[in-house]
């Protein structure tokens, strides 16, 4: 270092000197690290340079003493621009700098990126809890989401099981409005019913609407229905009603309508703020004004469309083995990804942030794709690949970080796409989480596979600690994992508690040995035969490991 | 440029640092800085602009980086430029945590955008991947915590460990 230093004394002696004072007090503390040695000679090379503009001034210098000795550490910078860097955090960072230290910790707790994580995850919160304003509202979203990620294990826990029964024929779609903690079902037998997500218990069901209805989407302001007809049957939702509701349609006619557009059977539907997205076996997916009820926009399709989902101002739709990737608002097609499957594309879901696509086809696969946009150019590239099922997947729903797939082999697989996403820092500073460029020829292992069904599944879909799903059997079961953290946590303890009193009678069984002086001879015989020894001692570790398993 | 306030043909500004070197730099480059941009619009440019809040090492990392950054004088920039300015950013911000953060500050203080983005995120290279000690060890951060309220902590956000 003070190699180096001499070398750049040539230039500016004076200025050297000050920098050489402060390396060797940078070098003090940065032993332990060789690295940043050299980022330390890099720093000099550049200062040294830097005697040709400070030459002319360089007598003007005073002493070494005006070199300020104070250490300046993160903790020093003003909170605006601690909260700066942490903005390029992912939550898993973030969550670690927030235990470094109490002033950290204030600032990374505080930060608003957390409301954002939440969001880019699973949307806005079903129920928003009254939030204080201002400082308490910013903590509580870390809050929220720490909650949030620890829950999400719940689906490798145990489970109870509803089972739902009060349709007559098979069912062929499944909607959970967690919101209002509803599920809507319907299928061959026409008939549009509202259970009770928590109970599990019918609350009501609509009169026969006339034909097969294959789509049903809902949220807290309205309910849709799609008939294989090629209507859209919806009914608005009635202030007051505990139910949001009224499907028997005995008030008055005008909360409900029907929408006649398409000319085949509707297949997929879906809402967001302001429309309703159809899509149907007549090859178009139709844009609707929620409140007009105007179609739209027409998306015109080389095949049956099997489904859909919007975000934001695209919307993605499968048709044929095709899927396609539309702005919704001029209608115009964004990107085509030709023969995702082999067969028909049967099912499809989306992640929060809309950049996620994940496939299910009749070949049994589910596949994930990427989509990206780069000025007015879209691409997509597929990331990951499970083949967890024998049958058509026919349908698939998503709740970060789980994708949920049923298929006709009458299982649901559980798939956990966490370690597929890493976190990019784009060059504007935004933070776009993407994949991990994986071998796309590689397939991935589901994490868990639900049994239970012996036939034909149609559809499914996933809350934060419940999964639905219908199919042949035309009954409506619903996992119920809700418990699955509070049994895993009682199962630990109650470990805990056996491991104890075993230790406890081992050491009762020691004492009593010891004093009939049975370990003496057996130290005897250790010592006698090494060997012997040695090995008695491996046997007693194993067979401590063997019994550690067993408990 | 031209279009402020002061004579046309001083085009070098003067900078002081707290320890009292004094750099020349032309008016154009330090127009990077929005505080020292404003300050020259202001007229305060008559002999020295003080900056009091960067010593002299500092503030000679930050002409460094005006000198790359100052508006080209043929018009509009390149792609080629582009890139080699962009490596040479990425050069610039290899150095060791104390001047790391020294230049952080002072982007902080002068406002250069450009320099606030490119050390915050090498900040945020830093933090990444690293576990709590070792974030406290390259930082010199105290921990302040009670081992409670530490224990607390970490068991609250179990899953960022794993």
């Amino acid at each position: 270092m003070a190699f180096e230093c001499q070398k750049g004394a040539g230039v500016s002696k004076k200025l050297v000197d000050c920098v050489e004072n402060s390396c060797e007090e940078q070098v003090e503390f940065s032993q332990f690290n060789s690295e940043q040695k050299t980022q330390t000679t890099a720093i000099l090379d550049l200062t040294s340079k830097k005697g040709s503009v400070t030459s002319a001034n360089s007598k003007h210098l005073l002493a070494n003493d005006v070199l300020p000795n104070l250490r300046l550490t993160i903790t020093d910078l003003p909170p605006a621009l601690l909260s700066e860097i942490f903005n390029s955090l992912d939550p898993k960072e973030l969550g670690i700098v927030s235990c470094v230290s109490a002033s950290l910790h204030r600032v990374a707790s505080d930060h608003h990126v957390w409301k954002k994580f939440y969001c880019e995850r699973w949307g806005l919160p079903t129920v928003l809890t009254p939030l204080g304003s201002g400082y308490s509202d910013e903590k509580s979203w870390k809050d929220l989401f720490v909650e949030r990620e620890f829950r999400s294990r719940t689906f490798m826990g145990r489970y109870s099981m509803d089972v739902l029964y009060g349709h007559t024929e098979a069912v062929r779609t499944v909607f959970l409005l967690a919101s209002a903690k509803l599920i809507f079902t319907s299928g061959y037998d026409s008939v549009v019913r509202m259970w009770n997500m928590e109970e599990g218990l019918s609350i009501a069901s609509s009169p026969p609407l006339g034909c097969t209805v294959r789509a049903v989407a809902a949220d807290t302001k309205l309910l849709v229905a799609g008939g294989t007809d090629g209507f859209i049957h919806g009914w608005r939702a009635v202030e007051g009603l505990q139910y949001l509701f009224d499907l028997r349609g005995s008030r008055s006619k005008n909360t409900e309508f029907r929408l006649w557009e398409h000319e085949g059977p509707i297949t997929s539907l879906a809402l967001d703020l302001t429309r309703i997205y159809s899509g149907s076996w007549d090859m178009t997916v139709r844009v609707w004004d929620r409140f007009s009820l105007k179609c739209l926009k027409v998306l015109r399709h080389s095949d049956w469309v099997w489904g859909l989902v919007p975000h934001d101002t695209t919307v993605a739709s499968t048709s044929g083995s095709d899927v396609y990737v539309w702005d919704s608002g001029s209608g115009t097609l964004m990107t085509i990804i030709h023969n995702a499957h082999v067969g028909n594309t049967y099912s499809l879901a989306r992640s929060h942030t809309g950049n996620f696509l994940f496939t299910g086809g009749e070949d049994g696969v589910i596949h994930m794709f990427e989509i990206s946009s780069h000025c007015a150019e879209t691409n997509f590239f597929q990331v990951a690949t499970w083949i967890p099922h024998t049958g058509p997947v026919h349908s698939l729903a998503f709740e970060f970080p789980w994708l949920v797939s049923a298929s006709s082999d009458g299982k649901l697989s559980l798939i956990d796409v966490r370690k597929l996403l890493r976190t990019n820092r784009s060059a504007s500073g935004t933070r776009v989480s993407r994949a991990k460029h994986a071998d796309r020829n590689s397939v991935e292992p589901p994490q868990r596979m639900l049994h239970g069904h012996g036939s034909n599944l149609f559809s499914v879909d996933i809350g934060a600690d419940r999964i639905v799903c219908g199919g042949e059997e035309g009954t409506v079961r619903i996992w119920n994992f809700s418990q699955a953290l509070e049994i895993e946590q009682r199962i630990q303890a109650l470990k805990g508690i056996r491991l104890e009193n075993r230790m406890r009678r081992r050491r009762n069984q020691l004492e009593r040995n010891s004093k009939g002086g049975w370990t003496d001879q057996c130290s005897v015989a250790a010592k006698k035969n090494p060997i012997n020894g040695d090995r008695s001692v491996a046997w007693h570790s194993k067979h401590r490991m063997s019994s550690k398993l067993k408990a | 440029m031209s279009s402020t306030l002061c004579c046309s043909f001083a085009k070098n500004v003067t900078l002081r640092s707290s320890d009292g070197q004094t750099f020349e730099v032309e008016e154009a480059a330090a127009q990077v800085s929005q505080t020292i941009k404003r300050m020259i619009e202001d007229g305060c440019t008559g002999s020295v602009i003080p900056v009091p809040n960067l010593t002299g090492p500092v503030l000679a990392l930050v002409i460094e980086y005006f000198k790359k950054h100052s508006p080209p004088s043929d018009g509009c920039p390149t792609a080629l430029l582009e890139m080699e300015i962009k490596d040479w950013d990425a050069k610039f911000v290899a150095v060791d945590n104390d001047t790391l953060l020294d230049l952080t500050l002072a982007a902080h203080y002068l406002e250069i955008q450009g320099l606030l983005d490119l050390t915050c995120h090498r900040v945020a290279d830093i933090l990444n991947d690293n576990s709590v000690e070792k974030i406290r060890e390259i930082f010199h951060i105290k921990n302040d915590f009670t081992p409670e309220e530490e224990a607390e902590e970490r068991s609250k956000i179990q899953w960022a460990f794993e």
